[in-house]
């Protein structure tokens, strides 16, 4: 990670997972994941939530990816930055049904904070540092700036980048028309240089961020791709350097910028804000 | 790297909506907390919350208190909004719940509509002209902390001319059977740091403040409450909703934030604590404290406001830094109402009771504490 000028940026991604479900479904099962069978002796995991399940898979699959050891690392100079549309709305739910019914479920209360995946996930990996939960799914720029700043002041020598979004009835009724047709658990990491090079591994993907890129900017060459829409979640990212690395191209270059009166109003009329 | 200013303050809270009724409150030690209206708490041993008694509609509540902050701190800080439009300004929220009121009308039939914390950041900005998108962080009880934080980050690269953080949570049913659930309720009142406290009151409340770099702030000659110089974010790995007891990932919170701000322990002047009210929280912050300034301790006031305001969960971190603005500014430390007497270990420390203080103040360390361990805290300076 280098700061190559005052108005560019540039870090580098280990490693990057999405997990989607197959075709002809729209729902991920941790069950389906051999991976469960490591988080299912944890003490805590009878108080977990489906979704926090299969963040810690998603972030098991991409710290392996990585090369990451966690127990050769300062865990305190690890962060989590996750995003999420809604939070856990089956928790939601289920405790507001347990207030109508008068017996409350306070594990559905803990569940349906829409930090508890973050939270569950820093407990299971014991990750010390900065963890945050981004509520939305327009602001994966933010999040990639806030992560190089973390990296930058040596706040954190690693840290894991992710987005979740696990349908339940509210979530289908808030996203009908929206355009979201899965559920999607994506997981991306993003490292120190020096503390790249300590460890002797090799970055995934290069991302570039300029402040001065527009949308009439000419796509630099073949060896990268050049992405104008920032104003998308995790997943977005995610997807795009995943099909990156499969036709060989190892550089992204992002716009900061962050104006877009377009998607504000059309989102507000969209939705009927 | 820009030094970061306050320039604007709003809030809506129990104890005054707008920043003078707010300011007064503060320094008379006046209580917001009585029976709740909102809704039914015939259920639960608690009937008591800092509500909010001047907006009696629940439908579109969260929006409504949001709505009335942003438009005291645009105003206060004297940003003209035919000018809003032209300006990098960026809104940043934090909410734990966000418009969760509506949901649970929504869930029970009552009401067609209910909004995610990003659509009320829309909708601000659509209403005051901002062209940025907004960015929303929910980490439970800090999330208007880590939204100030990360405000302030924004402002130290030069990211955006002007940054609104704001807060808010409002009271709902739901919330109020969660916390009874965890038993965190208070069935008496809410004493934070007292040796006989037994739990925490709810609130409800938004906020706002307006960040700037100083050179934009004296360039448009705006009036400057404080400056905002660190903040750290930290998690304890430890319980889903108890904190660590041994106070370690708040000590590194506030250790980190005091180095970004690079203020000696030694130099703050007061302590704007979490202080909910809860055994276990307010004694793993006293430990946290302890161990960080040693024998600074008994020089430095300590106290929290939530038992006058509530705990306003995702918005408690930015109503705080209202006071802590105010508190520079004025120069006086507010008391924590309710406060008798203290633990026998933390008899050393000096908790503001009774009456506030008029004195100098120079630094403050604000901290705020959430379920999954997750610990905020900011350093504000004269």
């Amino acid at each position: 990670m280098l700061c190559l000028e005052n108005n560019e940026i540039l870090l580098e991604a280990t490693a990057v997972e999405v997990l989607q479900p197959l075709q002809n479904s729209c729902t991920l099962n941790s069950e389906s994941f051999k991976e469960i069978c490591l988080f299912s002796k944890w003490e805590k995991f009878r108080q977990i939530n489906e979704e926090t399940k299969l963040m810690l898979i998603a972030t098991k699959i991409v710290l392996d990816n990585a090369g990451i050891n966690l127990s050769k690392i300062d865990k305190t100079k690890i962060g989590l930055l996750f995003g999420t549309t809604f939070g856990s709305f089956t928790n939601y739910e289920n405790f507001e049904d347990s207030i109508i019914t008068g017996s409350l479920r306070p594990q559905e209360f803990v569940c349906s904070l829409t930090s508890f995946v973050t939270s569950a996930v820093s407990v299971f990996y014991c990750i010390k540092g900065p963890c945050i939960t981004f509520s939305g799914l327009n602001s994966f720029i933010d999040i990639i700036l806030y992560a190089y700043q973390l990296l930058k002041t040596e706040v954190c020598e690693v840290v894991i980048i992710g987005e979740w979004l696990k349908f339940s009835k509210t979530l289908l009724q808030y996203l009908s028309g929206n355009g979201y047709s899965s559920e999607v658990f994506s997981t991306i990491i993003v490292e120190n240089s020096e503390f790249l090079k300590k460890r002797q591994h090799n970055f995934y993907t290069e991302i570039k961020i300029n402040k001065n890129f527009t949308i009439d900017d000419p796509y630099p060459n073949e060896k990268e791709i050049f992405i104008c829409e920032n104003s998308l979640g995790i997943t977005f990212l995610a997807q795009k350097i995943k099909f990156a690395k499969q036709q060989g191209i190892k550089k992204f270059c992002i716009s900061y910028i962050t104006e877009n009166k377009n998607k504000i109003n059309f989102l507000c009329e969209n939705k009927n804000l | 790297m820009n030094e970061c200013v306050i320039t604007g303050v709003g809030v809506v809270s129990a104890i005054g909506i707008g920043k003078e009724k707010f300011w007064e409150s503060v320094v008379n030690n006046k209580s917001g907390i009585r029976d709740v209206s909102l809704f039914d708490l015939s259920k639960y041993n608690c009937k008591k919350a800092a509500e909010v008694k001047e907006i009696v509609d629940k439908n579109d509540r969260a929006y409504k208190f949001l709505e009335t902050a942003v438009e005291e701190v645009i105003s206060d800080a004297k940003l003209f909004l035919s000018d809003i439009y032209k300006q990098k300004v960026k809104v940043v929220i934090g909410s734990a719940h966000g418009s969760l009121i509506d949901w649970e009308r929504w869930y029970r039939k009552e009401t067609e509509k209910f909004f995610s914390i990003e659509d009320l950041a829309f909708r601000l900005s659509k209403k005051f002209s901002i062209n940025s998108l907004p960015l929303c962080i929910s980490t439970a009880c800090t999330s208007s902390t880590i939204a100030l934080g990360l405000g302030l980050n924004m402002v130290r690269e030069g990211l955006a001319d002007v940054i609104i953080v704001a807060g808010v949570d409002v009271l709902t049913e739901f919330i109020f059977a969660g916390f009874h659930s965890l038993r965190a309720l208070s069935s008496t009142f809410c004493r934070p740091f007292d040796k006989n406290r037994d739990g925490l009151i709810l609130g409800e409340a938004a906020a706002a403040v307006v960040l700037e770099s100083y050179e934009h702030a004296k360039k448009r000659n705006a009036d400057i409450y404080c400056k905002l110089k660190g903040f750290a974010t930290t998690s304890d790995a430890k319980n889903f909703t108890a904190p660590d007891f041994g106070g370690e990932g708040i000590y590194r919170c506030i250790n980190n934030a005091l180095l970004d701000a690079k203020v000696e322990p030694k130099d703050v002047s007061y302590i704007n604590a979490h202080g909910t009210g809860t055994l276990y929280n307010d004694k793993a912050e006293c430990i946290a404290y302890k161990k960080l300034f040693q024998q600074y301790i008994p020089s430095i006031p300590i106290s929290s406001i939530k038992s006058i305001v509530g705990h306003t969960s995702g918005a408690c971190g930015i109503v705080e830094s209202v006071v802590c603005s105010l508190c520079i500014k004025y120069n006086f430390v507010p008391a924590t109402f309710g406060f008798q007497s203290p633990e026998e270990e933390f008899a050393d420390f000096d908790f503001v009771s009774v009456c506030g203080r008029k004195q100098e103040v120079k630094f403050i360390v604000s901290t705020n504490l959430a379920f999954g361990g997750n610990n905020a805290c900011v350093v504000f300076g004269k």
